[in-house]
């Protein structure tokens, strides 16, 4: 496993984004999905988590539940909303403009100019 | 759709911010024991897997107040909390407590008294034609010592047609006449005036024509028709005034006719308020409508 790297500032939120819209989740399974999808490459702060997920719900991105955790403990699911999903692929589709954007000016040679 | 769904959630907050609070902390706890539970099955000691999850997450009260801050319902409870501690303070200084409230109390009654004077002297302009060109007279009678003297029918008329400073002078005072002839007789709270009060205000009744301005053509009373009584009912009934004549200013023994009705707004301003009659002939005060200039000096001098 390589050198686990910091989030880039203003991902977390479409991260969480993606994670809850692969099946509910609580709080700490949104952290470990993010690891887990990363690679365990990505170190998410805890202390951003939470804001992060109350945020998203007050946005109205995200909606959460109360349930039954694995282990039998009450514990608050959160999934993706309509207005979330439609929020995700917005983040996505600029993101991976900016990226790619990003990417080509990176790429540049002096004999391109 | 997403302002609403805000709005929403904040007044979840406002409303069951305790309750939220304390699930919160639930979920928070929850979180940590997870977290520690994982690090048991990497091989820590229950005491020292605790220990560490609390570390990686940092203060549980620290971690609410930031979801507080992400939410902008933090103010609220910052609120509620500098409320408790003013409210423990006053208490524990009954006296100071006392001081402090009646200063205030002082202040604020000082401050909405001295607001009213300025609202309606200053700020609020007379609902008239030409309001900063209404004036008051007053009559002093310096060599005797008098201020504020009221002043006799002939006076008046010199007023109107010698004083060549007033485009109109209408003589005011408060009265109550009968009115007869409904079904029941009423006692009528009023204002006594010339024809020419209401032309020279520029009031204008909602309903009939007023009493016109010629002491010969007093105006004609308005056809009560259902719905003109219907109106002129929902008018009173909100603090309308009816405009009267008594035949005449001097002789109030004539019969009291309704010529119209005008709004409330024209009716607060329109009587004169305070001490106010007629004594033996005399009027004490008018509204009058200057001619010449603003200045209150140049009418001072041209009446001496």
């Amino acid at each position: 496993m390589g050198k686990q790297i910091d989030l880039l500032q203003g991902t977390l939120d479409m991260l969480i984004l993606k994670a809850v819209s692969l099946g509910p989740l609580h709080g700490y399974g949104v952290l470990l999905r993010i690891q887990q999808i990363s690679g365990e490459q990505l170190e998410i702060q805890q202390g951003s988590l939470y804001p992060a997920l109350y945020r998203l719900e007050h946005q109205g991105w995200i909606a959460s539940e109360w349930g039954e955790s694995d282990n039998n403990r009450k514990a608050k699911f959160y999934s993706l909303t309509a207005a979330g999903r439609r929020q995700l692929h917005s983040e996505t589709e600029k993101w991976n403009r900016m990226a790619s954007l990003i990417a080509s000016i990176l790429r540049t040679t002096s004999e391109q100019i | 759709m997403n302002l609403l769904t805000r709005f929403l959630s904040w007044l979840k907050w406002m409303v069951k911010g305790q309750r939220l609070e304390s699930e919160m902390e639930t979920e928070v706890r929850f979180h940590i024991e997870s977290r520690a539970a994982d690090l048991i099955r990497k091989g820590l000691s229950q005491q020292e897997a605790m220990r560490q999850a609390r570390i990686e997450f940092g203060g549980i009260e620290s971690h609410k107040d930031a979801v507080r801050a992400s939410l902008g319902v933090r103010w609220w409870g910052e609120l509620g909390s500098d409320l408790r501690h003013g409210w423990r303070l006053l208490g524990r200084n009954p006296g100071f407590s006392a001081v402090a409230i009646l200063t205030l109390a002082l202040g604020v009654g000082a401050n909405t008294a001295i607001f009213s004077i300025v609202n309606a002297v200053l700020l609020r302009s007379l609902p008239y034609r030409d309001p900063d060109r209404l004036v008051r007279i007053f009559f002093n009678e310096p060599g005797v010592g008098l201020r504020d003297v009221r002043f006799s029918k002939p006076e008046l008329d010199d007023l109107q047609t010698r004083a060549g400073v007033f485009e109109d002078v209408t003589p005011i005072f408060e009265g109550s006449e009968n009115l007869t002839g409904a079904k029941q007789p009423e006692r009528v709270e009023g204002v006594n005036t010339s024809f020419t009060y209401f032309s020279m205000l520029g009031v204008v009744p909602q309903l009939g024509e007023g009493p016109g301005t010629n002491p010969s053509e007093p105006g004609s009373s308005y056809n009560v028709t259902q719905e003109v009584a219907h109106k002129r009912d929902t008018i009173l009934g909100n603090g309308g005034c009816r405009i009267v004549i008594p035949g005449g200013l001097f002789r109030p023994e004539n019969h009291i006719e309704i010529l119209g009705v005008i709004s409330r707004r024209c009716l607060e301003n329109i009587k004169p308020g305070g001490e106010s009659g007629l004594y033996k002939g005399r009027l004490w005060r008018s509204w009058c409508q200057k001619e010449f200039g603003t200045e209150s000096g140049i009418i001072r001098h041209e009446l001496i």
